[in-house]
C-alpha cells in the first residue's frame, strides 16, 4: 500500500494510528455515562490551515461518536496555558493538549487531577496519568527532501521554519537528509522566521519575506514548516512560479501549480483516536512515537501532487517510503 | 547584473515593504500623540483593519474597497477609544491597552470565516520600461501603490504639522490644551479628529498585511507590529520625517535578520537582532530625556493627560 500511488487517501483513517494498545477493540466503557473530553489549543488558535487545524478536525470527528462529549479551549496567550489546562481538567475525564508548549502546564495539572487522563500532543511530559504523543516528522520530511532534490534544477533548496522548536528541527533535519540522500550535491538554505512562540507561527508576512530571501539566493524548491507563517512563504514561492512543499495538512489546493506535496501529520486521527480511549482500557500512559509506518505521517498525494511530480519521481519516493516503513532505512531524529 | 546585485536589490525592496505598514501606523500615532493623546490600541486597530480589508476584498472583489473598509474599521475602533477617553474621561493608557486586547479578540471572531479564503493581491505598479532599468528601476518604480502612498503621507504629515496653521493648532492642543481652549479652539473636537486619523492609518497599515503580497487573513497576523509602531513614534521623537527613517531601520532589521540567516552569514542569534529596535528606542528615550529643551521641542507636553474643558 502506498500513499504516493494515491490509493489510500480515503482509507487512511481506517488504519488505526498506533496510539492505542492492541487489544479487544473499542466499546469497553467502564460506565454508561458519556465520557468528557476537553481539548486545549495553543495561542495560535485553531485555524492555521496546518497543525492546529488538523487537530480541530479531529475534535469534530470525535464529536460524532456517541458516548463522547468534547469541548475545546484556547489558551489566549502564553501566560494562560496553565490556567487553560486546569480549566479543561475540571469536570473532564480526559484532557488533550495540542502543541509542544503545554509541557509544564500538563505536568503540573496532571498531578492536581490524578483521576483525569492527559494526552499531550508534541509536549515532552510524563506522569502516571500522562500520555505524550510525538511524531517522527523527520520521516515525512526525508521523503519531502528527496522529492525536492529530484525536482530542483538549481540544486539549492530552501527551508523555512517557524521557530527552532524540536519538532521543527526534526522537519529540518529530515528534509536535509532526504535531499542529500538522493543527491549529495544539493545544498539547503535555512531560515527560522520567528523568535517567539506567540508570533512565530502566525506571521505570513515574515514567511513571505523569508521565502523571498532563500529564492534570491537561488533556492527553487522551498519547504516551510511554520504553521500560518508558512502560508506567506508558499505565496511568495507561487508568485515566483517555483515549487513549495507544505506541512501538516495538504494545502496544495491553495497554491495550485506550485505546491508539490505536503508532509501531512495526521493530528486529526490522533486526536480522534485518543478521544475514543477516553474511558477504555486501551489508553496507556507514557511516550508514544508515531511515523510513516503507522500512517500518522505521510506525504500528500492529491491530484496536484500526481500532476506535478513525474511518475519516476513518485516511484522513487515510494521505494524510499517502503524502506523507511520496513525499517531498512532509519531516519535519525536530528 | 550579477546575482549578488539582484539579491541586494531584492533585500532593499523587501525592507521598504516591511517598513510600509509601520509607516502608516506610526504616522497615525504621531498625529494622535501630537494632539496630546496616547493611544496604545494601535495593534488592535491594525488587526481590525487587516480583517476588514480582507473581508471587504473577498466580498466585493475589489482590493481598493478593502483599503477603504480598513480605514473605516480603524476609525470605528478609534472612535470607541475617543469616546471613552475624551468624552467619558477614561484613563488613556488603560483604555488603549484594552483596545488592543479587544481588537485581537474581535478580529479573530469576525474573521473566522475568512481563514483560508483567497483574493487577488493589490498589484505592483508596472511602469513598463522604467521598472526594467537595472537596480534603480525596481527600487524606484517597482513597488505596490501603497509604498508610494506611505511616502507621500509622511511628507503630508510633516507639512501639516510643521508648516500649516491647522497643524500648529493640533500641536497647541497637545502642548497646552487649556491655553488652546481659552483662545477658543475646540480641543475635544480636534483630539477626536486626530484620534480618528490615527485609527484610519492603523487600519491602512493592517490592510497592507492582509491585502498586499500575502492576501490572507490569519488570527493575530500583525504579530506585534502595532507595538513596534508605538516604539517607532518615540524613536522618531514625534517627527514624521524621522518616522520614515526609523521605519526603514526597524523594518530593515527584521528583513536583514531573515536574509542573513538564509545566506548563512548570521553570527548572532536572530533573537538579538529583533531586539535591536527596542534597544534603539530605549536609547533614544534616554538621549532625549537628558536634555530639557529637546523634550520640550519634541514630546507633546500634555501627552496622555486628561483635559476637562471646564477646568
Amino acid at each position: 500500500m502506498s500513499v504516493l500511488a494515491g490509493g489510500v487517501a480515503g482509507g487512511l483513517l481506517a488504519v488505526t494510528p498506533g496510539i492505542v494498545r492492541a487489544s479487544d477493540g473499542q466499546g469497553t466503557n467502564r460506565t454508561g455515562a458519556p465520557c468528557k473530553v476537553a481539548v486545549v489549543f495553543d495561542v495560535t488558535g485553531k485555524f492555521d490551515k496546518s497543525f492546529a487545524e488538523s487537530a480541530w478536525r479531529g475534535v469534530r470527528k470525535a464529536r460524532e461518536h456517541p458516548g463522547l462529549v468534547v469541548r475545546e479551549l484556547e489558551a489566549e496567550n502564553p501566560a494562560l496555558r496553565l490556567q487553560s489546562v486546569r480549566v479543561a481538567a475540571e469536570g473532564a475525564d480526559m484532557v488533550i493538549t495540542v502543541g509542544s508548549e503545554f509541557a509544564s502546564a500538563v505536568g503540573q495539572v496532571a498531578a492536581e487531577f490524578p483521576q483525569v487522563r492527559f494526552t499531550a500532543i508534541e509536549a515532552v511530559v510524563s506522569g502516571p496519568n500522562v500520555q505524550d504523543v510525538h511524531f517522527r516528522e523527520q520521516e515525512g520530511a526525508f521523503l519531502a527532501g528527496a522529492a525536492a532534490a529530484l525536482m530542483s534544477r538549481t540544486q539549492i533548496l530552501g527551508f523555512i521554519g517557524g521557530l527552532d522548536l524540536p519538532s521543527i528541527e526534526r522537519f529540518q533535519g529530515g528534509f536535509r537528509a532526504g535531499a542529500q540522500f538522493v543527491n549529495p550535491a544539493v545544498s539547503m538554505l535555512t531560515v527560522m522566521a520567528g523568535t517567539d512562540t506567540e508570533t512565530a507561527f502566525r506571521d505570513p508576512y515574515a514567511g513571505y519575506t523569508a521565502a523571498q530571501g532563500v529564492m534570491d539566493q537561488g533556492a527553487d524548491v522551498v519547504f516551510a514548516a511554520a504553521g500560518a507563517t508558512g502560508l506567506g512563504a508558499y505565496q511568495a514561492v507561487a508568485d515566483r512560479q517555483r515549487y513549495s512543499i507544505g506541512v501538516d495538512t495538504d494545502q496544495s489546493d491553495l497554491f495550485p501549480g506550485s505546491m508539490l506535496t505536503a508532509v501531512v501529520k495526521h493530528v486529526d486521527a490522533v486526536v480522534e483516536q485518543a478521544a475514543l480511549t477516553c474511558n477504555t482500557a486501551q489508553w496507556m500512559a507514557g511516550r508514544i512515537d508515531l511515523g510513516l509506518s503507522d500512517w500518522s505521517i505521510s506525504l500528500a498525494a492529491g491530484p496536484e501532487s500526481r500532476r506535478l511530480l513525474p511518475a519516476e519521481v513518485r516511484s522513487r519516493l515510494e521505494q524510499i517510503q517502503q524502506e523507511i516503513i520496513s525499517g531498512a532505512r532509519v531516519v535519525p531524529a536530528l | 547584473m550579477d546575482a549578488d546585485t539582484l539579491a541586494l536589490t531584492g533585500v532593499v525592496m523587501a525592507m521598504m515593504r516591511a517598513a510600509t505598514p509601520l509607516i502608516f501606523a506610526a504616522l497615525g500615532e504621531v498625529m494622535t500623540e501630537k494632539a496630546g493623546v496616547l493611544n496604545l490600541g494601535v495593534e488592535g486597530m491594525m488587526l481590525m483593519g487587516a480583517v476588514a480589508a480582507f473581508t471587504a476584498a473577498v466580498t466585493t472583489g475589489s482590493p481598493v474597497l478593502g483599503l477603504v473598509a480598513a480605514m473605516l474599521a480603524g476609525m470605528l475602533m478609534a472612535l470607541l477609544f475617543a469616546f471613552l477617553t475624551q468624552t467619558l474621561m477614561a484613563n488613556q493608557v488603560a483604555t488603549g491597552l484594552a483596545l488592543t486586547i479587544f481588537g485581537v479578540g474581535l478580529s479573530a471572531f469576525v474573521g473566522r470565516d475568512m481563514v483560508g479564503q483567497t483574493v487577488e493581491p493589490l498589484a505592483a505598479i508596472q511602469l513598463g520600461a522604467l521598472s526594467r532599468i537595472p537596480v534603480v528601476g525596481p527600487l524606484l518604480f517597482g513597488h505596490d501603490p501603497l509604498v508610494y502612498v506611505s511616502l507621500a503621507l509622511a511628507a503630508a504629515v510633516w507639512w501639516f504639522l510643521r508648516r500649516s496653521r491647522s497643524g500648529l493648532v493640533v500641536r497647541a492642543v497637545g502642548e497646552n490644551p487649556q491655553a488652546a481652549h481659552a483662545i477658543g479652539y475646540p480641543v475635544r473636537l480636534i483630539r477626536y479628529a486626530a484620534i480618528l486619523f490615527g485609527g484610519a492609518m492603523s487600519g491602512l497599515g493592517g490592510a497592507y498585511l492582509s491585502l498586499v503580497y500575502t492576501p490572507m487573513w490569519i488570527e493575530g497576523m500583525t504579530a506585534g507590529r502595532g507595538w513596534i509602531a508605538l516604539a517607532l513614534v518615540v524613536f522618531a521623537s514625534w517627527r514624521a520625517e524621522r518616522v520614515l527613517l526609523g521605519a526603514y531601520l526597524f523594518g530593515g532589521i527584521t528583513i536583514a535578520q531573515l536574509h542573513l540567516q538564509s545566506s548563512g552569514g548570521l553570527a548572532v542569534p536572530s533573537q538579538i537582532l529583533t531586539m535591536l529596535p527596542y534597544l534603539a528606542t530605549i536609547l533614544v528615550l534616554v538621549l532625549i530625556s537628558r536634555d530639557e529643551t529637546r523634550i520640550r521641542l519634541n514630546a507633546p507636553a500634555s501627552l496622555g493627560k486628561l483635559f476637562h474643558p471646564e477646568g
